[in-house]
């Protein structure tokens, strides 16, 4: 059957590329009036030889039931559309004409489509991707902290996701992946053994090795000095966790100020940090925490997390810098902030009823197993393992593995998890199961699950799907907002900050630290804490979509308070702050991480930040810049600025019509540095005025230069003198910004960008929502609700 | 230029029909002593991403008269065992840092929208060769937490590389005991029975559905039984003793800054691959994307960060001790692979060893023109093959060379036009 399949695509290949030049004999009656139309109107650049663009219209097929030809289509509708084509100096056609040919060619689009959707469905077969996967492995077999997914290779993006259906390719890598990711996650659901032993360790400020020379405050050792810089890790070395698991984690300890010789109370926020550190890579954050209190009564640190058994519990002084390093200052002639430790206290692993309930890997205790057993055995494991009923004809031939198994003198206990291995590696479970047309009730289920969670449906879910509860408006918006409370939501949260706006780049590149010298790890940790939980409370309290560019409300901690210099913020933790009218802060667009991600370490380009503002923000990205223009490189030494640099690229007319739409965006965004902290003018290694006031306690290296200048004209020709005035500009294109963030959602939420057909219902559902200001959550149930999303 | 006839496989490629025809009629039993007594030929592909400063890097003057540039002097002592290239590149291949995925497959435009990668140079090798060692291609990498490599299978996936030396020295040398090796062919044969289960659901799935999700469950069922015959030849495997080594097991570093050290050991463990034909295969990709800083004397600021900054005296010095030494390296692994005697020959007479970056000139992104030099492997060297640097000449045909030169009858391989201009086999 397959040798016929590739025959049949052989000949298909070469019909294809004999096929239907749009002059050419076969083309259909009806594409008439877009023939004249391209006769008249486009074949005077794109025809020949040195047709523009390469795009030699006379040759250029008309074959808009493939895939690839039709998106090529597409654009040409929308570039005469918007009217960018002909362009002004080229003679313009009648209006009527133009009608007609958009009108002609859209129809010839649409029927195409839905031709190819009534076959095939909108989106192709699905497989899970690679943190689907493990999420799926996670929630259904009951192992929380189960990592598998950098055994898998990475999946490829298309629109801006890694979870797009005809981009998820497979290979024989996957499947030998597939292999042993499926050995990894059994082998962890069925921890043989009694649990590992609970232990305590006990350890006293005096004997830790980097603390105990600190001054005596009662039992109490305190930091006032850190030797290398706030990212000096202090080990704590006796504790030594000797299995996975959840441990409790105690420490005393309190935030004070130091007045030469005697200790008052604190007169700024004192953090601690708490993290893991593997032996192979980066440590990972377990716990920050404010340690302000009263220097007579320890406020201990206390939190449960997961540690791994290779792993070093180690604190972060975040707060104190390297002020006073050298030793030979006594102190008593010093004042400085300081964090007392007392007594650390760490035990478990903690009994984890879940691990060990062994509720999706069900083992048999009996000596042998017959085939019904095995089959009613593995039909249980599929049922909780798929997103979907399970068809009886697919059971019999993972029993027959267990049989095999079985023969070759395997025990019941052992010879069963080949079954289930087995199945980890079917199409029941690593496909999702859609049906072109309506999708029944478990594939909404499903989708809707993926969607917010990022993991399969849980039993309400099953259900709701199941009694047509997710067919209406209502029922949606029932259960959309039962999943909004749920912490998985934070799943999908964090996945679209790290994609969408790109966080997962923040670790790319440090601020330089002669240059920034303010930065520390405290610092992005809070940042990147702010950006989800921004994200977090859109979604649960269906904030309008606006909040991406301004917003009167922020949510941040006395770090990132320090950092946008806001007043009256205690604490680690994310508090709601009401912001003054002059602040330039507030959206998403000016937080800290996205103004991180958007820069390069050492500095800003208007280019890079004005191409993402119009690609993640309006959803309309720029061209590529035409090979062989070199960037623009900033000049650290300060003697010109980047707009002096971009104003003479401006100068050249091929630039000019693209750089009119990228740099204002990233004009008004110059008022913010590398790590998004507010500036007047900018810093250099080279030129300008020394600093006199020290940071940290350091004179620092760099120099104040050149002035920035965040003013701007868009290419509507509005001008605007600073970020104030740009984001009531960015605003007037709100329907815009909304239709890339519904056109973003569909295809997130359904695995496929959305196609030229599905535009209409994005606008039905823009429409539905302009007049309540286009609320997120609001947004996200219309999605659901769609057309778009109820079918395959 | 050698004239190969086209086999029917690559008539069948040339009109891009979509067979993939894994372990072909070349795959001769894996236990088939290399009759003839010549050694065998193998391939090492490194790509270091960062570019190179191309004034230190480019030699002045052609042919075999060439004056070595910075970088050259330093593999002086190899001159005679090198081709190095100018002006060339890989057609329409763009996108700045996102062209290194493009380093051995050439796909044009990578970074570009509904970008698909094509199979890179060594697994178009290794389908074709692979079955004819125990360890069919090595993907290596350098580099702090990385995304990205350079190995890629025909139908666009990435292969995870291996960033651990003391893994591969293991996978190499380390042979289990009697009863690990008996657990471990019979994980094989599992391995296998389950693949033979879940692509006859696959194919009865198939059955059910429209023409494009049709597509994606033969992708699979292709995928598994490719998996699944890989899981047969390694069965093979397993009984033969594994070869031994003098060196000993190295121990991984884990400072993302140690770039040299860490380059270092990962070509000798390439040497040790080559030398003992545990595959004949390798490639190394050096990921300094994100790497904060390379601890070197002088060297103050990230390896990326320094590349933008080459119009700065101070800071080019920094990126020319980085490069300088990462091609001191480079010219060690020569000078060992050229140490061990092979049949009155050396092992690099034997091994060609492609080196370069994907980007011409780091600071402005530029894929034209790329820093490019071959090694070893039996072709008259020690020259410099210059092409026009406004209009490149095509790289992928220095891979159809090597695919020769690896006894694989082809002359097309992406956008190849033929095999390399002026590089000739001894």
């Amino acid at each position: 059957m397959k040798t016929i399949f590739r025959c049949c695509s052989l000949v298909i290949a070469i019909i294809v590329a004999l096929a239907v030049s749009l002059f050419g004999p076969v083309t259909a009656a009806s594409a008439e009036d877009v023939r004249t139309f391209i006769h008249e109107s486009c074949l005077d650049c794109h025809s020949g030889e040195s047709a523009e663009a390469a795009l030699d219209l006379e040759k250029f097929r008309f074959d808009v039931g493939d895939d690839v030809n039709r998106a090529l289509w597409v654009k040409i509708h929308d570039r005469v559309a918007k009217g960018e084509m002909p362009p002004d100096d080229a003679e313009q056609p009648t209006a009527e004409s133009k009608k007609k040919f958009l009108r002609q060619l859209a129809n010839q689009i649409l029927a195409a489509e839905r031709e190819q959707r009534k076959r095939d469905g909108r989106t192709v077969l699905r497989r899970l991707n690679r943190v689907e996967y493990e999420n799926t492995l996670r929630d259904r077999l009951g192992i929380p902290h189960l990592e598998v997914r950098d055994l898998l290779p990475p999946d490829q993006s298309a629109d801006g996701f890694d979870n797009q259906a005809a981009a998820l390719e497979l290979s024989f890598v996957h499947i030998a992946r597939y292999l042993k990711a499926a050995d990894v996650a059994i082998e962890q659901a069925l921890r043989q053994g009694p649990p590992a032993e609970l232990k305590t360790w006990t350890v006293q400020p005096a004997d830790l090795l980097q603390i105990k020379k600190g001054v005596e405050i009662g039992k109490a050792r305190a930091v006032l000095r850190q030797t290398n810089s706030a990212q000096t890790p202090y080990y704590i070395n006796r504790v030594k966790p000797h299995a996975d698991g959840v441990y409790r984690i105690r420490i005393e300890a309190f935030g004070f100020h130091w007045n030469r010789g005697v200790t008052e109370k604190s007169r700024e926020d004192q953090v601690l940090s708490v993290y893991a550190s593997p032996r192979k890579s980066v440590s990972r954050l377990l716990h920050s925490q404010s340690v302000d209190g009263d220097p007579n009564q320890y406020e201990p640190v206390e939190f449960e997390a997961f540690v791994r058994a290779d792993e070093k519990i180690i604190l972060y002084f975040s707060t104190l810098t390297t002020a006073n390093r050298p030793r030979k200052i006594p102190l008593d002639t010093v004042e400085a902030p300081g964090v007392a430790i007392g007594e650390v206290q760490v035990s478990g692993p903690l009994p984890e009823a879940k691990v060990h309930e062994r509720k999706g890997l069900p083992i048999p205790a009996s000596e042998s197993l017959t085939e019904n057993q095995i089959s009613e055995l593995l039909t249980q494991f599929m049922r909780r393992i798929c997103r979907h009923p399970i068809d009886p004809a697919v059971v019999p031939r993972h029993v027959k593995i267990v049989q095999q198994e079985l023969e070759n003198g395997a025990k019941p206990d052992i010879a069963i998890r080949s079954g289930y291995k087995s199945v980890l590696c079917s199409p029941s479970f690593l496909f999702f199961q859609e049906s072109p047309g309506k999708l029944n009730g478990d594939a909404l289920a499903a989708r809707l699950s993926y969607f917010l969670w990022k993991s399969p449906p849980d039993a309400e879910l099953v259900a709701a799907g199941r009694s047509g509860e997710l067919l209406s408006p209502d029922g949606i918006g029932r259960n959309i907002k039962r999943m909004s409370g749920d912490p998985k939501l934070r799943r999908m949260v964090e996945d679209i900050a790290a994609q969408w706006f790109d966080l997962s780049r923040i670790d790319f590149t440090q601020p330089d630290e002669r240059l920034y010298p303010e930065f520390d790890v405290y610092l992005k940790e809070s940042m990147i804490a702010e950006t989800h939980a921004t994200l977090l409370r859109m979604l649960r309290e269906n904030r309008p979509v606006r909040d991406l560019v301004d917003s009167d409300e922020l949510l941040i901690n006395s770090r990132l308070a320090r950092h946008y210099r806001i007043e009256g913020v205690s604490g680690s933790d994310l508090s709601l702050v009401k912001l003054d009218e002059s602040s330039p802060r507030g959206g998403l667009l000016t937080q800290g991480a996205i103004l991180t991600v958007t820069a390069n370490g050492t500095n800003t380009s208007p280019v890079t930040r004005g191409a993402w503002v119009l690609d993640r923000i309006l959803g309309t990205p720029p061209p590529k810049p035409p090979p062989n223009i070199p960037a623009i490189e900033p000049d650290i030494k300060g003697a010109t600025t980047m707009r002096e640099q971009l104003a003479q690229h401006r100068n050249n007319a091929a630039c000019r019509s693209c750089h009119a739409l990228i740099d204002p965006p990233g004009f008004a965004l110059e008022s913010f540095d590398v790590m998004g902290g507010w500036r007047e003018r900018y810093r250099s290694l080279g030129k300008g005025t020394p600093v006199e006031s020290l940071i940290n306690g350091h004179k620092p290296q760099f120099r104040i230069a050149m002035k920035v200048d965040s003013s701007g004209v868009t290419s509507e020709g509005e001008s605007f003198r600073d970020i104030h005035e740009f984001k009531t500009l960015l605003l007037q294109n709100e329907r815009q910004i909304v239709r890339n963030v519904v056109e973003r959602l569909i295809a997130y939420a359904t695995g496929t960008a959305v196609g030229f057909g599905d535009r209409a219902e994005v606008e039905l559902i823009l429409d539905k929502h302009e007049a309540t200001g286009f609320r997120l959550r609001d947004l996200v149930i219309s999605v659901v609700s769609s057309n778009t999303f109820q079918n395959k | 230029m050698k004239q190969r006839s086209l086999s029917r496989r690559a008539v069948l490629q040339a009109a891009g029909a979509a067979v993939s025809l894994p372990f072909l009629d070349a795959m001769v039993p894996a236990f088939a002593s290399e009759t003839a007594s010549a050694p065998p030929k193998r391939m090492l592909a490194i790509c270091t991403n960062m570019g190179m400063i191309p004034r230190y890097w480019f030699p002045k003057g052609e042919g075999r008269d060439y004056t070595p540039s910075d970088y050259l002097k330093i593999l002086e002592p190899y001159r005679d065992e090198f081709t190095v290239f100018s002006g060339v590149s890989h057609p329409h291949v763009d996108g700045g840092h996102h062209a290194e995925i493009s380093f051995l497959t050439a796909a044009p435009h990578p970074g570009s929208n509904g970008f698909r990668n094509s199979i890179s140079l060594d697994q178009y090798a290794a389908e074709r060769i692979g079955i004819r060692t125990r360890i069919p291609y090595l993907a290596l990498q350098v580099g702090p937490e990385s995304k990205v490599g350079i190995s890629w299978t025909a139908s666009g996936v990435m292969i995870p590389p291996t960033k651990s030396a003391a893994a591969t020295y293991k996978q190499m040398f380390v042979g289990g005991s009697a009863a690990e090796q008996a657990e471990q062919v019979h994980r094989l044969r599992l391995g296998q029975s389950i693949l033979d289960t879940v692509a006859a659901e696959a194919k009865s799935l198939g059955r059910t559905l429209g023409p494009a999700d049709r597509r994606k469950v033969d992708q699979y069922f292709e995928s598994v039984r490719e998996a699944e015959q890989r899981l047969e030849k390694a069965e093979a495997w397993v009984a033969k003793p594994k070869p031994s080594t003098d060196s000993p097991m190295p121990e991984d570093i884990n400072d993302p800054r140690e770039l040299i050290p860490k380059t270092s050991m990962m070509y000798e463990m390439a040497k040790l691959a080559l030398e003992s034909d545990s595959t004949r295969i390798i490639t190394i990709h050096i990921d300094e994307n994100h790497n904060p800083k390379v601890n070197l004397p002088g060297v103050n600021d990230g390896h990326h960060i320094l590349t933008h900054s080459i119009w700065d005296d101070e800071k080019s010095k920094e990126l020319k001790t980085i490069e300088s030494e990462q091609t001191r390296v480079f010219g060690d692994l020569l000078g060992s692979l050229r140490g061990v005697a092979e049949s009155g020959q050396s092992l690099l007479d034997n091994s060609m060893v492609l080196y370069g970056t994907n980007l011409g000139n780091g600071a402005s992104h530029d894929t034209k023109n790329m820093p490019i030099l071959l090694a070893g492997g039996g072709f008259r060297h020690g020259q410099h093959l210059a092409f026009d640097e406004d209009n490149n000449y095509p790289l992928p045909n220095l891979y159809v060379s090597m695919l020769q030169q690896l006894g694989i009858e082809t002359d097309k391989f992406a956008t190849a036009t033929g095999t390399f201009r002026g590089l000739e086999a001894l």
